[in-house]
């Protein structure tokens, strides 16, 4: 009910803003902007490039103007900063748990960014829409800081909350044990990729983290949604959350590195057998592929 | 995808490596027709006609293309390479069935 409330709080407060004149803070300004005001400058700015693109893909524009425009192409990452500034201003309230998503859904805050935002929604709106709307965009993500984000989540959660956090958890300490088991294996590539991509900070951590804890910290959590009838019934992804725990599940007794692949049983694209089984003595590539 | 992958192929045919496909697309006879034109010779499995299929389905696959590289005993060693990674996986693996390693990588674990 209190999410529920604070929601409309906070979307009388965001209409408004919207409509309020003149509420945009200059450069030297005291006052601190509006979430509002630059959430619709970036998504005006959104727009008006697509309008662009499409009347010039549209037109027959040629290559170059239309790499051109893609260049030019908005970029929630430059609006970040702003943001996270309304956050810092106001950590506890409504516009800050807003401001929080917005940095890491949209503005995909990575590294320090990212830390921040979860620290701001974990201590301040944790149970709130904004904290289980984000869970779901960071399952993938291996960084320490979401870790410890969703499997706080996990322990406060109630109601559909619940549910999104322990799958967004189990989900995630999957991906950050197969990630640490990748670091830790010392290949330069995967070094500089995954520092590019979550930073030097949560790569040193994961490169020194017990993958085989985080693994059965997954499976529990997995475990838990398949002991509960009414939590593995709850949709996601266009199956329910059961099935995608048993799936998980599989994947992780006996699909990871270091597992004897299960044999593969079955037919070519011509209609003749085949099994993976066959192909022992050889090294496999398997792609999972489709022409699409 | 494709040229890498043909030449991937190309590159290691005297050596003992298989590229193996499980192919998701929902019409079989065009994708035959696909293989075909564009010479892709390596063997597909057929996952019954889409990304639900039950070969995709048991092994979890949520994205595509998904990359598992096994080496001669059918161990999963590398999950998720592509590109250039995959290729120093396989040559790694295959430097370690030589023996003495002609890779710089030979012999992990």
């Amino acid at each position: 009910m209190q999410i529920r409330a604070t929601r409309v709080v906070h979307a009388l407060l965001a209409a408004s803003l919207l409509i309020a004149p003149g509420l945009k803070a200059q450069g030297g300004s005291a006052k601190p902007e509006s979430f509002a005001v630059i959430q619709k400058e970036y998504e005006d700015a959104s727009k008006a490039w697509m309008a662009s693109y499409r009347a010039a893909s549209k037109s027959g524009a040629d290559r170059e103007t239309i790499s051109k425009l893609r260049a030019d192409r908005p970029n929630a990452k430059a609006y970040v900063g702003r943001i996270r500034a309304i956050v810092m201003a106001d950590a506890s309230g409504e516009d800050a748990g807003a401001a929080a998503a917005w940095m890491i859904t949209r503005g995909r805050a990575g590294g320090a960014d990212l830390g921040f935002a979860l620290g701001v929604l974990s201590e301040h709106h944790m149970g709130s829409d904004h904290a289980i709307g984000v869970m779901s965009s960071l399952s993938r993500n291996p960084a320490p800081a979401v870790t410890a984000f969703l499997e706080k989540a996990v322990k406060s959660a109630e109601g559909d909350g619940l549910a999104m956090a322990l799958m967004s958890s189990a989900e995630q300490l999957k991906s950050a044990s197969n990630t640490a088991r990748r670091l830790a294996a010392g290949a330069e590539a995967d070094l500089t990729r995954y520092t590019g991509l979550y930073g030097k900070e949560a790569v040193d951590v994961l490169r020194s983290a017990d993958a085989d804890a985080m693994e059965q910290r997954s499976l529990k959590l997995y475990d838990r949604i398949l002991a509960d009838e009414a939590l593995s019934a709850v949709e996601y992804r266009r199956k329910t959350l059961g099935d995608a725990a048993k799936g998980a599940i599989f994947e992780l007794r006996n699909l990871s590195i270091g597992k004897v692949a299960p044999d593969i049983i079955g037919e070519d694209l011509d209609g003749t057998p085949m099994k993976l089984s066959d192909y022992r003595g050889k090294v496999v590539v398997i792609d999972f592929w489709g022409d699409w | 995808m494709y040229p890498h992958e043909r030449s991937l192929v190309k590159r290691l045919n005297d050596k003992p490596f298989a590229l193996l496909g499980v192919n998701s697309d929902r019409d079989r006879e065009k994708i035959r027709q696909t293989v075909k034109e564009k010479g892709l010779t390596w063997r597909s499995f057929w996952n019954g006609g889409g990304t639900s299929g039950p070969i995709s389905s048991k092994w979890n696959v949520r994205g595509w293309p998904t990359i598992y590289v096994l080496d001669e005993h059918g161990v999963i060693r590398f999950k998720n390479v592509r590109g250039e990674a995959m290729d120093e996986a396989v040559d790694s693996l295959l430097a370690s069935i030589d023996g003495a390693g002609g890779g710089d990588q030979g012999g992990e674990r």
